[in-house]
Protein backbone atom coordinates (compact mmCIF):
# COMPACT_ATOMS: atom_id res chain seq x y z
CA UNK A 1 0.00 0.00 0.00
CA UNK A 2 1.31 3.49 -0.83
CA UNK A 3 2.10 6.07 1.85
CA UNK A 4 -0.81 8.22 0.73
CA UNK A 5 -3.21 5.33 1.01
CA UNK A 6 -1.75 4.51 4.45
CA UNK A 7 -2.45 8.01 5.66
CA UNK A 8 -6.12 7.74 4.85
CA UNK A 9 -6.63 4.14 5.94
CA UNK A 10 -9.62 3.70 8.20
CA UNK A 11 -8.73 2.66 11.73
CA UNK A 12 -9.87 -0.73 12.92
CA UNK A 13 -12.93 0.40 14.91
CA UNK A 14 -13.45 -3.00 16.49
CA UNK A 15 -9.87 -3.14 17.73
CA UNK A 16 -10.15 0.39 19.15
CA UNK A 17 -13.33 -0.52 21.06
CA UNK A 18 -11.64 -3.63 22.38
CA UNK A 19 -8.67 -1.55 23.48
CA UNK A 20 -10.96 0.96 25.19
CA UNK A 21 -12.69 -1.81 27.16
CA UNK A 22 -9.37 -3.36 28.13
CA UNK A 23 -8.05 0.05 29.11
CA UNK A 24 -10.93 0.61 31.51
CA UNK A 25 -10.70 -2.85 33.02
CA UNK A 26 -6.95 -2.59 33.46
CA UNK A 27 -7.37 0.94 34.77
CA UNK A 28 -9.46 -0.39 37.63
CA UNK A 29 -6.82 -3.01 38.29
CA UNK A 30 -4.14 -0.29 38.25
CA UNK A 31 -5.96 1.73 40.89
CA UNK A 32 -6.57 -1.20 43.21
CA UNK A 33 -3.35 -3.21 42.96
CA UNK A 34 -0.05 -2.62 44.72
CA UNK A 35 3.04 -1.39 42.88
CA UNK A 36 5.34 -4.18 41.66
CA UNK A 37 8.11 -5.25 44.01
CA UNK A 38 11.56 -3.91 43.19
CA UNK A 39 15.11 -4.59 44.32
CA UNK A 40 14.45 -8.32 44.58
CA UNK A 41 17.93 -9.68 43.85
CA UNK A 42 19.26 -11.47 46.95
CA UNK A 43 21.83 -9.40 48.80
CA UNK A 44 23.43 -8.93 52.20
CA UNK A 45 23.95 -5.61 53.90
CA UNK A 46 27.56 -6.05 54.96
CA UNK A 47 27.98 -2.61 56.46
CA UNK A 48 25.82 0.30 57.50
CA UNK A 49 26.92 3.63 58.83
CA UNK A 50 24.39 6.43 58.90
CA UNK A 51 23.50 7.37 55.35
CA UNK A 52 25.69 4.61 53.86
CA UNK A 53 24.61 1.02 53.29
CA UNK A 54 27.05 -1.34 51.63
CA UNK A 55 25.43 -4.34 49.99
CA UNK A 56 26.91 -7.50 48.55
CA UNK A 57 24.72 -9.25 45.97
CA UNK A 58 24.82 -13.00 46.18
CA UNK A 59 26.50 -14.57 43.14
CA UNK A 60 24.20 -16.38 40.73
CA UNK A 61 26.85 -18.44 38.92
CA UNK A 62 29.63 -20.79 40.01
CA UNK A 63 32.46 -19.02 38.27
CA UNK A 64 32.97 -15.27 38.47
CA UNK A 65 35.49 -12.70 37.30
CA UNK A 66 38.38 -12.02 39.63
CA UNK A 67 37.78 -8.28 40.04
CA UNK A 68 34.70 -7.30 42.05
CA UNK A 69 32.51 -4.33 41.09
CA UNK A 70 31.55 -1.63 43.54
CA UNK A 71 28.62 0.47 42.33
CA UNK A 72 28.38 3.97 43.80
CA UNK A 73 24.76 5.06 43.57
CA UNK A 74 23.67 8.65 43.05
CA UNK A 75 23.13 10.39 46.38
CA UNK A 76 19.67 11.64 45.48
CA UNK A 77 18.05 8.30 44.67
CA UNK A 78 17.62 4.73 45.80
CA UNK A 79 19.84 2.08 44.25
CA UNK A 80 17.01 -0.22 43.26
CA UNK A 81 16.79 1.59 39.91
CA UNK A 82 19.66 -0.71 38.96
CA UNK A 83 17.74 -3.72 40.27
CA UNK A 84 14.18 -3.05 39.10
CA UNK A 85 12.76 -6.52 38.50
CA UNK A 86 13.96 -9.91 37.29
CA UNK A 87 14.88 -9.50 33.63
CA UNK A 88 15.05 -5.72 34.03
CA UNK A 89 17.81 -5.57 36.59
CA UNK A 90 21.30 -4.42 35.74
CA UNK A 91 22.57 -6.01 38.93
CA UNK A 92 20.99 -9.35 38.04
CA UNK A 93 22.43 -9.09 34.53
CA UNK A 94 25.92 -8.45 35.87
CA UNK A 95 25.62 -11.34 38.33
CA UNK A 96 24.52 -13.69 35.55
CA UNK A 97 27.45 -12.56 33.42
CA UNK A 98 29.78 -13.55 36.25
CA UNK A 99 30.55 -10.37 38.15
CA UNK A 100 30.85 -10.06 41.90
CA UNK A 101 28.64 -7.04 42.62
CA UNK A 102 28.65 -4.68 45.60
CA UNK A 103 26.68 -1.47 45.93
CA UNK A 104 27.06 1.67 48.01
CA UNK A 105 23.44 2.68 48.46
CA UNK A 106 22.24 5.63 50.46
CA UNK A 107 19.71 6.03 53.26
CA UNK A 108 18.13 9.35 54.09
CA UNK A 109 20.80 11.30 55.97
CA UNK A 110 19.85 11.86 59.59
CA UNK A 111 19.47 15.38 60.95
CA UNK A 112 22.91 15.20 62.55
CA UNK A 113 24.43 14.12 59.25
CA UNK A 114 23.77 17.57 57.84
CA UNK A 115 27.48 18.18 58.47
CA UNK A 116 28.54 15.62 55.87
CA UNK A 117 30.65 17.15 53.13
CA UNK A 118 31.84 15.87 49.76
CA UNK A 119 35.07 14.91 51.56
CA UNK A 120 33.12 12.52 53.79
CA UNK A 121 31.82 10.67 50.76
CA UNK A 122 35.06 10.70 48.77
CA UNK A 123 37.66 10.30 51.50
CA UNK A 124 35.71 8.21 53.99
CA UNK A 125 32.66 6.33 52.66
CA UNK A 126 34.25 5.19 49.38
CA UNK A 127 37.63 4.08 50.77
CA UNK A 128 35.91 2.43 53.73
CA UNK A 129 33.62 0.50 51.36
CA UNK A 130 36.54 -0.42 49.11
CA UNK A 131 38.42 -1.87 52.09
CA UNK A 132 35.39 -3.94 53.02
CA UNK A 133 34.97 -5.19 49.44
CA UNK A 134 38.66 -6.12 49.34
CA UNK A 135 38.39 -7.97 52.65
CA UNK A 136 35.25 -9.85 51.68
CA UNK A 137 36.35 -10.76 48.17
CA UNK A 138 40.00 -11.42 48.99
CA UNK A 139 40.95 -9.31 45.98
CA UNK A 140 43.08 -6.21 45.96
CA UNK A 141 41.69 -4.73 42.74
CA UNK A 142 38.19 -3.33 42.55
CA UNK A 143 36.25 -1.76 39.68
CA UNK A 144 34.26 1.35 40.59
CA UNK A 145 30.98 1.93 38.78
CA UNK A 146 29.37 5.33 39.38
CA UNK A 147 25.98 6.63 38.35
CA UNK A 148 25.29 10.39 38.07
CA UNK A 149 26.51 12.04 41.30
CA UNK A 150 27.81 8.62 42.28
CA UNK A 151 29.93 8.94 39.17
CA UNK A 152 31.17 12.36 40.29
CA UNK A 153 32.15 10.95 43.70
CA UNK A 154 33.88 7.98 42.03
CA UNK A 155 35.73 10.34 39.69
CA UNK A 156 36.87 12.50 42.60
CA UNK A 157 38.08 9.41 44.46
CA UNK A 158 39.92 8.07 41.40
CA UNK A 159 41.61 11.43 40.82
CA UNK A 160 42.82 11.57 44.41
CA UNK A 161 43.98 7.94 44.52
CA UNK A 162 45.95 7.28 41.34
CA UNK A 163 47.86 4.47 43.05
CA UNK A 164 44.87 2.25 43.54
CA UNK A 165 43.09 0.10 44.41
CA UNK A 166 40.75 0.97 41.54
CA UNK A 167 41.38 -1.21 38.51
CA UNK A 168 38.71 0.23 36.22
CA UNK A 169 36.27 3.11 36.36
CA UNK A 170 32.89 2.85 34.64
CA UNK A 171 30.72 5.95 34.78
CA UNK A 172 27.19 6.67 33.67
CA UNK A 173 25.94 10.22 33.00
CA UNK A 174 28.62 11.90 35.08
CA UNK A 175 28.78 15.70 34.86
CA UNK A 176 32.14 17.47 34.94
CA UNK A 177 31.38 20.87 33.45
CA UNK A 178 28.55 22.03 35.68
CA UNK A 179 28.13 25.29 33.77
CA UNK A 180 26.62 23.22 30.97
CA UNK A 181 23.75 21.99 33.16
CA UNK A 182 21.82 24.99 31.97
CA UNK A 183 18.67 25.04 34.06
CA UNK A 184 20.27 23.90 37.30
CA UNK A 185 22.94 26.50 36.71
CA UNK A 186 20.32 29.18 36.13
CA UNK A 187 18.29 28.21 39.19
CA UNK A 188 21.32 28.28 41.44
CA UNK A 189 22.24 31.79 40.26
CA UNK A 190 24.39 33.20 43.06
CA UNK A 191 22.79 36.62 42.74
CA UNK A 192 19.46 35.25 43.95
CA UNK A 193 20.00 31.81 45.49
CA UNK A 194 20.96 32.21 49.15
CA UNK A 195 22.20 28.67 49.72
CA UNK A 196 23.66 29.56 53.13
CA UNK A 197 20.32 30.76 54.37
CA UNK A 198 18.63 27.63 53.02
CA UNK A 199 21.02 25.17 54.66
CA UNK A 200 21.36 27.14 57.90
CA UNK A 201 17.56 27.12 58.24
CA UNK A 202 16.55 23.63 57.16
CA UNK A 203 19.69 21.51 57.65
CA UNK A 204 19.31 18.67 55.18
CA UNK A 205 17.66 19.48 51.85
CA UNK A 206 14.22 17.83 51.81
CA UNK A 207 13.42 15.35 49.03
CA UNK A 208 10.30 17.29 48.04
CA UNK A 209 12.46 20.24 47.05
CA UNK A 210 14.80 18.05 45.01
CA UNK A 211 11.87 16.25 43.41
CA UNK A 212 10.31 19.56 42.41
CA UNK A 213 13.60 20.72 40.89
CA UNK A 214 13.97 17.58 38.77
CA UNK A 215 10.29 17.70 37.81
CA UNK A 216 10.62 21.32 36.70
CA UNK A 217 13.22 20.34 34.13
CA UNK A 218 10.37 18.82 32.13
CA UNK A 219 7.21 20.37 33.50
CA UNK A 220 4.92 18.68 30.99
CA UNK A 221 6.58 15.30 31.34
CA UNK A 222 4.44 14.04 34.20
CA UNK A 223 1.11 14.95 32.56
CA UNK A 224 2.20 13.52 29.22
CA UNK A 225 3.33 10.38 31.06
CA UNK A 226 -0.13 9.94 32.58
CA UNK A 227 -1.74 10.33 29.14
CA UNK A 228 0.67 7.74 27.76
CA UNK A 229 -0.15 5.46 30.67
CA UNK A 230 -3.87 5.75 29.98
CA UNK A 231 -3.29 5.04 26.30
CA UNK A 232 -1.20 1.95 27.12
CA UNK A 233 -3.28 0.74 30.06
CA UNK A 234 -3.98 -2.57 28.30
CA UNK A 235 -0.26 -3.22 27.91
CA UNK A 236 0.79 -4.96 31.12
CA UNK A 237 4.51 -4.57 30.49
CA UNK A 238 4.15 -0.84 29.87
CA UNK A 239 2.08 -0.36 33.02
CA UNK A 240 4.50 -2.37 35.15
CA UNK A 241 7.45 -0.40 33.82
CA UNK A 242 5.63 2.92 34.32
CA UNK A 243 4.81 2.08 37.92
CA UNK A 244 8.34 1.05 38.72
CA UNK A 245 9.93 4.17 37.25
CA UNK A 246 7.25 6.42 38.72
CA UNK A 247 7.68 5.04 42.21
CA UNK A 248 11.46 5.21 42.02
CA UNK A 249 11.37 8.77 40.70
CA UNK A 250 9.09 9.90 43.50
CA UNK A 251 11.16 8.24 46.21
CA UNK A 252 13.98 10.73 46.37
CA UNK A 253 16.37 11.08 49.27
CA UNK A 254 17.18 14.22 51.24
CA UNK A 255 20.67 15.57 50.72
CA UNK A 256 23.07 16.33 53.53
CA UNK A 257 23.09 20.11 54.01
CA UNK A 258 26.84 20.77 53.81
CA UNK A 259 27.20 18.41 50.86
CA UNK A 260 24.51 20.37 49.03
CA UNK A 261 26.04 23.72 49.98
CA UNK A 262 29.44 22.58 48.74
CA UNK A 263 27.96 21.16 45.51
CA UNK A 264 26.23 24.46 44.78
CA UNK A 265 29.16 26.70 45.67
CA UNK A 266 32.14 24.74 44.44
CA UNK A 267 30.75 22.69 41.58
CA UNK A 268 27.81 24.73 40.31
CA UNK A 269 28.94 28.31 40.99
CA UNK A 270 32.70 28.04 40.63
CA UNK A 271 32.82 24.93 38.37
CA UNK A 272 35.95 23.92 40.25
CA UNK A 273 36.07 20.30 39.11
CA UNK A 274 36.16 21.32 35.48
CA UNK A 275 38.68 24.10 36.13
CA UNK A 276 40.96 21.84 38.18
CA UNK A 277 40.56 24.03 41.26
CA UNK A 278 38.63 21.69 43.55
CA UNK A 279 40.47 20.87 46.76
CA UNK A 280 39.39 17.96 48.96
CA UNK A 281 41.22 17.01 52.14
CA UNK A 282 43.98 19.49 51.29
CA UNK A 283 44.63 17.91 47.88
CA UNK A 284 43.76 19.30 44.49
CA UNK A 285 41.48 17.13 42.38
CA UNK A 286 43.03 16.84 38.95
CA UNK A 287 41.27 14.73 36.35
CA UNK A 288 44.60 14.16 34.64
CA UNK A 289 45.62 12.03 37.63
CA UNK A 290 43.13 9.35 36.59
CA UNK A 291 45.16 6.73 34.77
CA UNK A 292 43.00 3.61 35.04
CA UNK A 293 40.81 2.38 32.16
CA UNK A 294 37.64 4.50 32.01
CA UNK A 295 34.31 3.99 30.28
CA UNK A 296 31.88 6.90 30.28
CA UNK A 297 28.35 6.23 29.05
CA UNK A 298 26.20 9.27 28.28
CA UNK A 299 22.62 9.50 27.10
CA UNK A 300 21.64 11.25 23.89
CA UNK A 301 18.48 12.78 25.38
CA UNK A 302 19.61 13.37 28.95
CA UNK A 303 17.73 16.40 30.33
CA UNK A 304 19.48 16.24 33.72
CA UNK A 305 23.11 15.80 32.68
CA UNK A 306 23.29 17.07 29.08
CA UNK A 307 25.99 15.61 26.88
CA UNK A 308 28.00 18.85 27.01
CA UNK A 309 28.24 18.59 30.81
CA UNK A 310 29.74 15.10 30.71
CA UNK A 311 31.81 15.33 27.55
CA UNK A 312 34.97 16.92 29.08
CA UNK A 313 35.57 13.93 31.33
CA UNK A 314 37.19 11.65 28.78
CA UNK A 315 39.08 14.54 27.21
CA UNK A 316 40.65 15.60 30.51
CA UNK A 317 41.60 12.36 32.24
CA UNK A 318 45.09 10.93 31.95
CA UNK A 319 44.08 7.38 31.03
CA UNK A 320 45.24 5.93 27.75
CA UNK A 321 42.55 3.24 27.81
CA UNK A 322 39.42 5.38 27.78
CA UNK A 323 36.16 5.35 25.92
CA UNK A 324 33.04 7.48 25.71
CA UNK A 325 29.81 6.05 24.41
CA UNK A 326 26.69 8.07 23.71
CA UNK A 327 23.65 5.84 23.70
CA UNK A 328 20.05 6.48 22.82
CA UNK A 329 17.85 7.20 25.80
CA UNK A 330 17.49 9.56 28.73
CA UNK A 331 19.17 9.97 32.09
CA UNK A 332 17.40 7.01 33.67
CA UNK A 333 16.54 4.87 30.65
CA UNK A 334 20.25 4.75 29.86
CA UNK A 335 20.82 2.53 32.88
CA UNK A 336 17.45 0.88 33.52
CA UNK A 337 14.55 -0.52 31.56
CA UNK A 338 14.17 -2.04 28.11
CA UNK A 339 16.45 0.52 26.44
CA UNK A 340 19.31 -0.30 28.81
CA UNK A 341 18.90 -4.06 28.33
CA UNK A 342 19.64 -3.64 24.63
CA UNK A 343 22.23 -0.89 24.75
CA UNK A 344 24.17 -0.14 27.92
CA UNK A 345 24.27 -3.55 29.58
CA UNK A 346 25.88 -5.46 26.69
CA UNK A 347 28.35 -2.60 26.19
CA UNK A 348 29.23 -2.57 29.88
CA UNK A 349 29.68 -6.33 29.93
CA UNK A 350 31.94 -6.26 26.86
CA UNK A 351 34.03 -3.47 28.32
CA UNK A 352 34.28 -4.86 31.84
CA UNK A 353 34.78 -8.52 30.93
CA UNK A 354 38.22 -8.13 29.37
CA UNK A 355 39.31 -5.85 32.20
CA UNK A 356 38.08 -7.94 35.12
CA UNK A 357 40.46 -10.90 35.00
CA UNK B 1 5.40 13.72 7.42
CA UNK B 2 2.89 12.41 9.93
CA UNK B 3 2.76 8.66 10.19
CA UNK B 4 -0.77 8.44 11.51
CA UNK B 5 -4.05 8.29 9.66
CA UNK B 6 -6.11 11.50 10.01
CA UNK B 7 -9.11 9.23 10.43
CA UNK B 8 -7.66 7.53 13.49
CA UNK B 9 -8.54 9.70 16.53
CA UNK B 10 -6.25 7.82 18.92
CA UNK B 11 -3.22 8.24 16.70
CA UNK B 12 -4.02 11.93 16.35
CA UNK B 13 -4.39 12.22 20.11
CA UNK B 14 -0.98 10.61 20.64
CA UNK B 15 0.65 12.94 18.14
CA UNK B 16 -0.99 15.98 19.70
CA UNK B 17 0.10 14.92 23.18
CA UNK B 18 3.70 14.47 22.03
CA UNK B 19 3.69 17.88 20.37
CA UNK B 20 2.10 19.54 23.40
CA UNK B 21 4.69 18.00 25.70
CA UNK B 22 7.58 19.13 23.51
CA UNK B 23 6.38 22.67 23.04
CA UNK B 24 5.36 23.12 26.69
CA UNK B 25 8.72 21.88 27.93
CA UNK B 26 10.59 24.15 25.53
CA UNK B 27 8.54 27.18 26.47
CA UNK B 28 8.77 26.45 30.21
CA UNK B 29 12.52 25.85 30.06
CA UNK B 30 13.02 29.15 28.31
CA UNK B 31 10.85 30.96 30.83
CA UNK B 32 12.44 29.30 33.84
CA UNK B 33 15.93 30.21 32.68
CA UNK B 34 14.99 33.89 32.55
CA UNK B 35 16.23 36.40 35.08
CA UNK B 36 12.79 37.45 36.41
CA UNK B 37 11.87 33.82 37.04
CA UNK B 38 15.06 33.14 39.01
CA UNK B 39 14.56 36.28 41.03
CA UNK B 40 10.92 35.46 41.76
CA UNK B 41 11.61 31.84 42.63
CA UNK B 42 14.35 32.65 45.11
CA UNK B 43 12.47 35.67 46.46
CA UNK B 44 9.61 33.34 47.35
CA UNK B 45 11.96 30.79 48.86
CA UNK B 46 13.77 33.37 50.97
CA UNK B 47 10.47 34.72 52.31
CA UNK B 48 9.39 31.19 53.18
CA UNK B 49 12.70 30.49 54.94
CA UNK B 50 12.44 33.69 56.93
CA UNK B 51 8.93 32.76 58.06
CA UNK B 52 10.01 29.20 58.85
CA UNK B 53 12.93 30.36 60.96
CA UNK B 54 10.87 32.93 62.85
CA UNK B 55 8.16 30.37 63.57
CA UNK B 56 10.72 27.77 64.63
CA UNK B 57 12.41 30.18 67.05
CA UNK B 58 9.07 31.25 68.47
CA UNK B 59 7.91 27.66 68.97
CA UNK B 60 11.21 26.72 70.60
CA UNK B 61 10.85 29.55 73.12
CA UNK B 62 7.23 28.66 73.77
CA UNK B 63 8.00 24.97 74.33
CA UNK B 64 10.94 25.81 76.59
CA UNK B 65 8.64 28.04 78.63
CA UNK B 66 6.18 25.15 79.01
CA UNK B 67 9.05 22.83 79.92
CA UNK B 68 8.33 20.65 76.88
CA UNK B 69 10.95 19.16 74.54
CA UNK B 70 11.63 21.09 71.36
CA UNK B 71 12.10 19.63 67.88
CA UNK B 72 15.86 19.74 68.41
CA UNK B 73 15.52 17.78 71.68
CA UNK B 74 13.42 15.10 69.97
CA UNK B 75 15.91 14.91 67.12
CA UNK B 76 18.77 14.47 69.57
CA UNK B 77 16.88 11.65 71.28
CA UNK B 78 16.18 10.06 67.92
CA UNK B 79 19.86 10.23 67.05
CA UNK B 80 20.79 8.49 70.29
CA UNK B 81 18.28 5.72 69.64
CA UNK B 82 19.56 5.36 66.10
CA UNK B 83 23.09 5.14 67.39
CA UNK B 84 22.10 2.32 69.78
CA UNK B 85 20.31 0.60 66.93
CA UNK B 86 23.45 0.85 64.77
CA UNK B 87 25.59 -0.65 67.52
CA UNK B 88 23.16 -3.55 67.94
CA UNK B 89 23.18 -4.17 64.18
CA UNK B 90 26.99 -4.15 64.15
CA UNK B 91 27.13 -6.58 67.07
CA UNK B 92 24.62 -8.81 65.35
CA UNK B 93 26.63 -8.78 62.10
CA UNK B 94 29.86 -9.47 63.98
CA UNK B 95 28.25 -12.43 65.73
CA UNK B 96 26.93 -13.75 62.41
CA UNK B 97 30.32 -13.57 60.76
CA UNK B 98 32.05 -15.03 63.85
CA UNK B 99 30.01 -18.21 63.84
CA UNK B 100 31.77 -21.49 63.08
CA UNK B 101 31.59 -23.36 59.78
CA UNK B 102 28.78 -25.57 61.03
CA UNK B 103 26.64 -22.58 61.83
CA UNK B 104 27.57 -20.93 58.55
CA UNK B 105 26.49 -23.97 56.63
CA UNK B 106 23.01 -23.68 58.01
CA UNK B 107 22.86 -20.00 57.20
CA UNK B 108 21.83 -18.75 53.76
CA UNK B 109 25.38 -17.98 52.59
CA UNK B 110 25.98 -19.75 49.27
CA UNK B 111 29.27 -21.52 48.47
CA UNK B 112 31.98 -19.18 47.25
CA UNK B 113 32.23 -19.15 43.45
CA UNK B 114 35.58 -19.56 41.70
CA UNK B 115 37.14 -16.27 40.59
CA UNK B 116 38.48 -17.72 37.38
CA UNK B 117 36.04 -16.51 34.78
CA UNK B 118 37.47 -15.25 31.50
CA UNK B 119 35.64 -13.05 29.03
CA UNK B 120 33.95 -15.01 26.22
CA UNK B 121 36.41 -13.62 23.64
CA UNK B 122 39.41 -14.92 25.62
CA UNK B 123 37.77 -18.30 26.15
CA UNK B 124 37.09 -18.66 22.46
CA UNK B 125 40.68 -17.73 21.58
CA UNK B 126 42.36 -19.93 24.21
CA UNK B 127 43.56 -23.48 23.35
CA UNK B 128 41.32 -26.27 24.60
CA UNK B 129 43.26 -27.34 27.75
CA UNK B 130 43.49 -23.78 29.00
CA UNK B 131 39.84 -23.03 28.38
CA UNK B 132 38.73 -24.07 31.85
CA UNK B 133 41.59 -23.46 34.26
CA UNK B 134 41.20 -24.94 37.74
CA UNK B 135 42.28 -22.39 40.28
CA UNK B 136 41.42 -21.92 43.88
CA UNK B 137 39.09 -19.10 44.80
CA UNK B 138 40.72 -15.77 45.42
CA UNK B 139 43.82 -16.40 43.32
CA UNK B 140 44.67 -14.01 40.57
CA UNK B 141 44.46 -15.22 37.05
CA UNK B 142 46.56 -12.50 35.48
Amino acid sequence: MSAAADAFALPDIGAEIERAIQRNLKGLDFLTSAAPAMGQTARDEIHRRGTLSLYHYRPLVDEIYRVPLLIVMATTNRGYILDLAPGQSMVEHLLLQGYDVYMMDWNAPRPQEKQLRIEDYVLDFIPDSLRRVQARSGEEDVTLVGYCMGGVLSTLYAALHPDGPIKNLALFTTPVDFSRMKLFHAWSDRRYFDVDRLIDTIGNVPPEMLFASFDMLRPAGRSAGVVQLWDNMANDEFVKSYRMFDRWGAEMLPLAGEYFRQTVKELMWDNKLFKGELVLGGRKVLLANIKVPVLHALAQHDHIVPYEAGRPLIANIGSTDKEEVVLKGGHVSLAAGANAVRRLWPKLDDWLGVRST
Amino acid sequence: MNKFSPLDPMAMWRELTAQWEKSTNEFANETMASDPFRQGMHGGMNASLTGQKALGDLMARYLAMLNLPTRADIQALGEQLQSIDDHLANISRAMESGRGPAASATAHAPPQPRRTKKPPQAEAAAPAPAAAPKRTAGKRTR
